[in-house]
């Protein structure tokens, strides 16, 4: 930990402590301008109404290989400095390449007609804006707030009432995350955790 | 524990990619073709009007599969100008679009060389050329898709073949059919009596009988790949499923494998022996075979692509629970003695 590398800002989703309130979702929506129809996080629910029902938030998780950004072929998708995965809504054309290559279903795309659906692509910013100038309007707009900007944590993160989803750079993500296994005495799983995290 | 099934859908909500794909994979079979006649079909006129007149016909292809392409964009005005705008040379949509991009004037040119009845060496040359960008005009689309590493139906093993297949069967029905039409097209005066002469119906059936070979082909290729999903991941089982017994079965047995390659290759061997039955070389009674044949190639073409856009719907299923996180020296019960070695050692690191 005493290196200074550049931040790598991940979430993790403590699956042993979503309660599937769905506050995350509400958040989001109010904090982001999110279009109609769209969802950045979602909770899915696994074994419904069956023993071992489990229930996981589902962001966008800024992968560090996303392979969203190796098949847009206008480079709209590229990461931060911070490890942040952003999209670009002037140059993004709404080719769909995204959606088909991220195994998370991140990337979506406005519902359309049978002619064919306008609109660029919106994902999960982790509350970080755009590309354009931090706190602009045009920024605020397209993307919604810059909470990054302000030195605070994205807003679903925020307001967790379990904390079970958990945000931040990814070795004190990781951090917390081992201290509240050691102390469950049983893993908590993630997705690419032996890449992601370290 | 339920592995989370994820289904989102986009290219296949509009008929805009799988028509696309229909188009593109044609004309480039087409233009296979086109560079086939040129090259091995010596100096008889026939095969040359079928190289020139062949590589026309992608030209509404493409012009419509273009349009249909640029149309699905979100923002089409931002596509059409993919030279400019496009930077990932690593994305098979900008290769694609490279491919588009030379393969138009390429087929504009082997048109013209027989238009203009230019020298047989220069068409020789085109021919040349053209060759590898049919295929590369096939192979593409099936790449594109496979590029889509989450998606279990799009296997890059089996796609770009089966589309290769697919859009040289499609390729060789669109020629022949175009042999008997091409006759009816208002073309300027000089050219339409060089069509009259060149005698283009001659060829139609020889089309049809390779169409005959690509089919087997086809139909061989689609059991591997079929098989192979079947004793693949989780998520390629799943995609089998879909594509046999779930949703999508009904398109994939009756479009893509009856009226699409069982059927056409019935017709095949009904169409010799209707000859030697009514005794007659010519006419309806003896030519609806190849009419039907070469007519539900061309739809069991456009489902193959309809069948495995829409299967693109079904995205790998996301492994639950996921990887486990190690358990730092942590024994099963997690005695207060183990916990605070292994808050110790979380601390160290």
């Amino acid at each position: 930990m005493a290196t200074l590398s550049p931040a790598r800002m991940k979430f993790y989703i403590d699956t042993k402590r979503c309660i599937e309130c769905g506050g995350c979702e509400v958040a989001c929506k109010n904090e982001n301008n999110v279009p109609q129809g769209i969802s950045r996080i979602r909770v899915v629910t696994v074994n419904e109404g069956q023993p071992g029902e489990t229930n996981v938030a589902i962001p966008c998780m800024h992968c560090s290989k996303a392979p969203c950004i190796a098949v847009c072929p206008v480079d709209a998708l590229y990461h931060r400095p911070d490890g942040i995965v952003h999209v670009n809504k002037e140059t993004c054309i709404g080719c769909g390449y995204c959606l088909y290559a991220c195994p998370f279903g991140a990337p979506q795309f406005p519902k359309g007609s049978p002619f064919g659906a306008r609109g660029v692509m919106d994902k999960c910013t982790y509350c970080a804006g755009g590309p354009e100038e931090a706190f602009s309007p045009e920024e605020r707009r397209r993307y919604g707030s810059n909470r990054i900007a302000e030195g605070k944590l994205p807003m679903c993160a925020s307001v967790c009432s379990t904390k079970a989803l958990v945000a931040g750079d990814a070795e004190e993500v990781a951090r917390v995350v081992r201290e509240r296994i050691a102390a469950r005495g049983s893993g908590g799983g993630a997705w690419g955790w032996g890449t992601a995290y370290r | 524990m339920d592995p989370i099934v994820l289904m989102q859908s986009k290219w296949g909500a509009t008929f805009n990619i799988p028509w696309y794909l229909f188009l593109g994979g044609m004309s480039g079979g087409i233009l296979i073709i086109a560079a086939c006649a040129e090259l091995f079909g010596g100096k008889d006129p026939r095969y040359h009007a079928l190289s020139g007149l062949s590589a026309l016909l992608n030209l509404p292809f493409m012009a419509i599969g273009g349009l249909a392409l640029t149309l699905h964009l979100g923002k089409p005005e931002r596509g059409f100008f993919f030279p400019l705008f496009m930077t990932n040379y690593k994305s098979w949509l900008l290769i694609g679009g490279w491919v588009i991009g030379i393969f138009v004037p390429v087929s504009m040119l082997m048109a013209a060389a027989w238009y203009y009845e230019a020298r047989r060496s220069l068409r020789v040359a085109l021919a040349i050329v053209s060759l590898p960008l049919g295929m590369a005009m096939c192979f593409y689309t099936g790449i594109l898709l496979s590029e889509a590493k989450f998606v279990p139906l799009w296997t890059w093993q089996f796609l770009p073949v089966l589309f290769l297949l697919s859009g040289l069967s499609t390729g060789l029905a669109a020629c022949a059919i175009n042999a008997y039409v091409v006759k009816l097209l208002p073309f300027p005066a000089r050219a339409r009596d060089r069509i009259q002469r060149a005698g283009l119906e001659a060829t139609a059936p020889l089309l049809g009988l390779i169409d005959v070979a690509v089919l087997l082909l086809e139909i061989i290729w689609l059991f591997l790949f079929v098989a192979a999903l079947n004793n693949g991941a989780p998520g390629h089982r799943l995609a089998a499923h879909m594509l046999t017994k779930g949703e999508l079965s009904q398109w994939f047995w009756v479009g893509v494998v009856t009226l699409g390659l069982v059927l056409p290759l019935a017709l095949s061997v009904l169409e010799p022996l209707l000859k030697k039955l009514l005794r007659r070389e010519n006419g309806w009674a003896v030519g609806w075979p190849l009419f039907c044949k070469l007519h539900l190639v061309l739809l069991g073409g456009v489902v193959l692509r309809y069948v495995i856009v829409w299967g693109g719907d079904l995205k790998q299923p996301l492994i639950f629970p996921p990887q486990q996180a190690q358990i730092p020296s942590v024994s099963a019960q997690g005695s207060a003695e183990a916990l605070g070695q292994a808050l110790k050692a979380i601390n160290r690191r």
